[in-house]
């Protein structure tokens, strides 16, 4: 069960991930190294598209709880859309939920994302 | 069933193995899940704190369906080392409780029953799933 890992939207401010397949503990650091590589200093959101996350595991959960802690040091947030209602059980069980800006739908998040983008279009 | 578990196995050989016989015995998706998380969390604590000890520790995990629920048997030979102890007297959210502990809290909220023995150089890890309402078909006992 292998973790693919697709940039969704990218701009100065906002980054959007696509993930799809397994986020356990072996593929949790993939996940990790690509969010260090992808996370610069100007990014403060986040988006992460789980409609394809078939599994989660505390090792992602703890890559997750570490870029919400990024994000919301720099005022800015966490993304989550999609998940599945297996997926969403680990993250209640941890008690994650309320911390997360969770979207119904991509098509939302992406809208929340188009108007950050357009605020960085506006000030630049 | 039972699957023999070798160092260099990846956690999903583990999930795929359990995810076939788990579909075998008609198990609805939710225990599923919740079954497999059990199993990667087991597996990160003894790679943790189980295999730099010893590197070559092959470990077996069993499947014992039963009416109405699952039993997953892991047994892991060497010194002592429960991986349920200490579990948390109260879970803390993330932001203000130590680094650890998150892998452990799932496995405890998620089993219906945990319990670990040690006899004569092995351990034994016995994890008791309900099948309840996510349980679709009479399959289990043949």
């Amino acid at each position: 069960m292998p973790l693919n890992i697709k940039v969704a939207q990218e701009s100065d401010e906002a980054l959007a991930l696509m993930l799809t397949g397994s986020i356990d503990s072996d593929t949790a650091p993939e996940l990790e190294a690509t969010l260090a590589d992808m996370v610069h200093p100007q990014i403060s959101y986040v988006g992460l598209n789980m409609a394809g996350v078939t599994f989660i595991s505390s090792a992602g959960l703890r890559v997750v709880f570490k870029v919400f802690k990024q994000m919301k040091a720099r005022e800015g947030q966490l993304l989550v859309t999609e998940m599945s209602p297996r997926v969403e059980k680990v993250f209640e069980i941890v008690k994650m939920i309320p911390d997360l800006s969770v979207f119904a739908s991509h098509q939302e998040m992406d809208d929340y994302l188009a108007v950050i983008q357009q605020r960085e279009s506006d000030e630049g | 069933m039972r699957l023999n578990v070798h160092p260099a196995d990846p956690v999903s050989y583990v999930l795929v193995n359990m995810a076939g016989e788990f579909e075998r015995h008609n198990v609805g998706a939710g225990v599923v899940h919740d079954c497999q998380v059990i199993i990667d969390e087991i597996y990160a604590n003894l790679r943790a704190h189980v295999l730099p000890d010893n590197p070559n520790l092959t470990w077996t995990i069993t499947l014992n369906p039963a009416e109405d629920h699952l039993e997953m048997v892991v047994e892991y030979p060497g010194p002592f080392f429960d991986p349920t102890r200490p579990l948390p007297v109260g879970y803390r959210h993330p932001a203000v409780r130590p680094e650890g502990g998150m892998g452990l809290y799932l496995m405890s909220e998620l089993s219906d029953d945990l319990k670990h023995t040690y006899h004569r150089g092995v351990n034994t890890l016995t994890i008791r799933k309900e099948l309840g309402s996510n349980y679709k078909e009479h399959s289990l006992c043949r």
